[in-house]
């Protein structure tokens, strides 16, 4: 019987939590006997199936942190809360943006609140409404109204464009990743060959310095990355994807970057079971993908049996991207490690909104 | 360049402009092809075969059309020459694979096996991503080459340096149900003379220069200038194995087939493309479709053993894939040299300028036809055989340091019926 649990990687929300968990793990120690009868004790959603979930999004500046403390002004998504205005510096905007997670068949309401000094608006590949170029003014807000009856792993990201900023909002820091649950759960997409037992979002995407330092003057044919990240962090600030031997790992992989990227596994061979949230009917397996900008794909890695605890698989740009402006190691890079601290199964971390 | 009009003229014009090396590799490979073994072929991939390889990790150069010669590195044999691109290590399935590298340069390098499972190290130092060897020390690596197919090994120490530098090459895991298979299926088998490397890559020879002479090199402002099939620029990519002129540089990269023919010829050729290199490349033959039987070492099969194998004109191969690809030239035109050869617009010959003897043109090279050739033109085509290119797609890679042609360039070479045979 296989654990299931999971791992997010990307939210930065919940990181702290994440860390807390692995801090308090050895304390609880005491591996879980019977999965299956931990797998029902896994939180799912509050809200009932086909329910109606609302959620309050700011859009604001921000800064983001990389690994040789260079600081880049950034705009970024944020989870507003009720009664707190985004403007409040409790608000703090996210790159990526909040993980948004749902059920198959609810029905969506999100509200865009704009902090930003320009026209935001949000658009939603993959889902069931109209696109919006327009959204809202500064200061003002725009609601998008939608039912999600595709599981997958999808991308929201700014479809505002002008004159002045063209797509530097998607590259200055609104997009995010979005998934969609089948109600079957410990599936990705109400399939056998999509059960996994971990996952992680991998946020891809860059950065280039000049961009943020001046993204309203900035001519994208000047595009030049310095800084190459999953979800939001370079290494060796990335999160590693800790699971077991033997066990699924589900790798949602969103290309949020201007650029295509191949992301290679070593040790193991990935399967692909969906591209843009449609389920291939024959999965196939390989080391290196290629997930070209604005697409998501979600394969499979099956850790290998026999390798020893601390055991570590290098996931990273085969393209190379490895440097953190021009200092190696760095960049689009992590690790799934077998992390002797984890119970054979562990709760889901929920987005905590 | 899908058009086959357009490229008789491209290359008449590149014969034109080429000269002798182009000619050289066609004209030299005067051969039939009858009774052969895997590998037989003048441009048909050379394995170094194993389980148990010593390798070292080595410097050198190499040569480039344009007259350059770029500062490499590379995994070569203990006890054999340097050379671009590293070996290719060839074994059986189910064998265990030893590597014991030993390492020439003056920093760590390493060796890791994308696609293979449970890897052992011995001796060496911790690195990032597998054990290291130091400077003059050594590391050994081994492993079951559990399943068949084409795969990289290459660098993990400081990938995007070395990997670019030339540690890298290719990996050959023979099916146990035999050499001429791709895989353990039986629609797998293909024409054991005809299997082919095509293991790309692309060069900033500023970064070569910069490691040589023990300078800074800033890895955000690279600027590839060179690209690479085999270790080649074309057209140096069509002359055969082991030509005397590119010492370090042994593997050709030139595709030989005949028409398919369900009784004489049924079997389609295996290129096993291979990309080393930093940048996806969108690659493609002219002249028929191919099919991608297999990625990264594994037959595309679905659950239910469905055959998921896909026909695809231009494949991208992503940075750090492999590709195991059929190829077949099926001929609708009842193609005969002289009979019925293939047709094809002959430029007018006033339009066209004549250096010296050594100069081809498309009357007389790659037609089937032999056209008017001027006295003086020397004749390069042996038997009637057709030339179609073979490229990226991405043209800016088909030159060697902006000067086109060049770069990730390569021939398919369709001869009659029997092999090519000089027209009496
Ligand atoms: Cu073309
Ligand atoms: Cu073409």
């Amino acid at each position: 019987m296989r654990a299931r649990a999971t791992t997010i990687i990307g939210l930065g929300l919940i990181f702290a939590a994440m860390a807390l968990l692995l801090i308090a793990v050895p304390a609880l120690a005491e591996p879980q006997s019977n999965p299956a009868e931990a797998r029902q004790a896994e939180p799912v959603r509050a809200a009932p199936l086909g329910a109606t979930v609302s959620v309050d999004l700011c859009a604001k500046a921000g800064t983001l942190t990389l690994p040789d403390s260079t600081v880049v002004d950034t705009w970024g998504f944020a989870i507003k809360p009720a009664s707190v205005a985004c403007t409040d510096v409790s608000v703090q905007a996210q790159v990526p943006g909040p993980l948004l997670e749902f059920t198959a068949g609810d029905s969506i309401s999100i509200t865009l609140h704009n902090a930003l000094a320009e026209q935001a608006s949000i658009v939603f590949p993959g889902q069931d409404l109209m696109p919006d170029h327009v959204g809202a003014a500064p200061g003002g807000s725009v609601a998008y109204s939608f039912t999600v009856d595709e599981p997958g792993t999808y991308l929201y990201e700014s479809g505002t464009f002008s004159d002045t900023t063209a797509a530097v909002q998607v590259a200055m820091g609104l997009y995010g990743p979005l998934v969609v649950r089948p109600t079957t759960a410990g599936q990705a997409y109400g399939t056998p060959a999509s059960a996994y037992d971990r996952e992680a979002v991998l946020v891809l995407s860059e950065i280039d310095p000049d961009l943020h330092a001046n993204p309203t003057t900035f001519n994208l044919l000047d595009y030049s990355p310095q800084y190459w990240l999953i979800s939001g962090k370079a290494y060796p600030e990335t999160d590693p994807i800790l699971a077991l031997p033997e066990e699924r790992v589900l790798l949602r992989y969103v290309n949020a970057g201007l650029w295509n990227h191949t992301l290679t596994v070593l040790g193991m061979h990935q399967t692909v079971i969906a591209v843009d949230a449609y389920v291939k009917n024959y999965p196939h397996e390989a080391v290196s993908l290629i997930i070209p900008s604005g697409q998501t794909w979600d394969s499979i890695a099956t850790l290998p049996a026999g390798a020893p605890f601390g055991t570590s698989f290098p996931l990273y740009s085969r393209n190379l991207f490895l440097s953190n402006e021009n200092t190696f190691p760095g960049g689009m890079m992590t690790f799934i490690t077998y992390d002797p601290t984890l119970l054979p199964y562990r709760n889901y971390l929920g987005l905590g909104m | 360049m899908s058009n086959k009009g357009r490229t008789l003229i491209r290359m008449g014009l590149l014969g034109l402009t080429c000269g002798i090396i182009l000619c050289a590799g066609p004209a030299s490979a005067r051969f039939r092809q009858a009774q052969v073994t895997i590998g037989q072929g003048p441009s048909s991939v050379v394995c170094t075969n194993g389980p148990s390889f010593n390798l070292r990790a080595t410097d050198g150069h190499i040569s480039v059309p344009d007259g350059n010669s770029i500062y490499m590195w590379t995994f070569a044999e203990v006890g054999g020459p340097f050379q671009v691109p590293s070996p290719v290590l060839c074994v059986d399935e189910g064998a265990t694979v030893t590597v014991n590298l030993t390492n020439e340069l003056a920093e760590p390098v390493s060796i890791i096996f994308p696609g293979h499972v449970g890897v052992n190290t011995t001796g060496g130092t911790p690195g990032l991503f597998t054990a290291e060897a130091p400077p003059a020390g050594s590391v050994t690596y081994s492993f079951v080459a559990s399943e068949p197919g084409t795969y990289l090994y290459e660098s993990g120490t400081e990938p995007r340096k070395q990997i670019e530098m030339g540690l890298h090459g290719a990996l050959i895991v023979r099916p146990s149900l035999g050499a001429n298979y791709a895989y353990n299926d039986a629609a797998t088998e293909f024409d054991p003379g005809r299997e082919y490397l095509m293991l790309l890559h692309d060069i900033d020879h500023n970064l070569h220069q910069a490691v040589e002479w023990g300078e800074p090199y800033d890895y955000t402002t690279t600027r590839d200038y060179y690209w690479t099939i085999n270790g080649r620029a074309f057209p140096d990519t069509l002359a055969p194995n082991s030509v005397a002129w590119l010492p370090a540089q042994p593997y050709s990269a030139l595709l030989v087939v005949e028409p398919y023919d369900a009784t004489t010829n049924p079997l389609p050729i295996l290129l096993r493309y291979l990309n080393a290199g930093l940048q996806n490349h969108p690659f493609h033959l002219h002249g028929n479709y191919t099919r991608i039987i297999a990625q990264d070492g594994r037959l595309l099969r679905g659950s239910g053993s469905e055959d998921t194998s896909y026909q695809s004109f231009t494949q991208t191969i992503g940075s750090g894939q492999t590709y195991d690809v059929f190829m077949r030239w099926t001929d609708v035109d009842g193609w005969a040299t002289q009979s019925t050869p293939i047709p094809v617009d002959i430029p007018d010959l006033t339009n066209l300028f004549f250096h010296n003897a050594m100069t081809t043109w498309s009357g007389e090279v790659p037609l089937g036809e032999q056209g008017d050739v001027p006295v003086g033109v020397t004749v390069h085509n042996i038997c009637g055989e057709y030339y179609l290119i073979a490229h990226s797609h991405a043209l800016n890679e088909i030159q060697n340091f902006d000067e086109g042609m060049g770069g990730m360039t390569t021939f398919l070479r369709v001869d009659p019926p029997g092999g090519c045979m000089p027209v009496p």
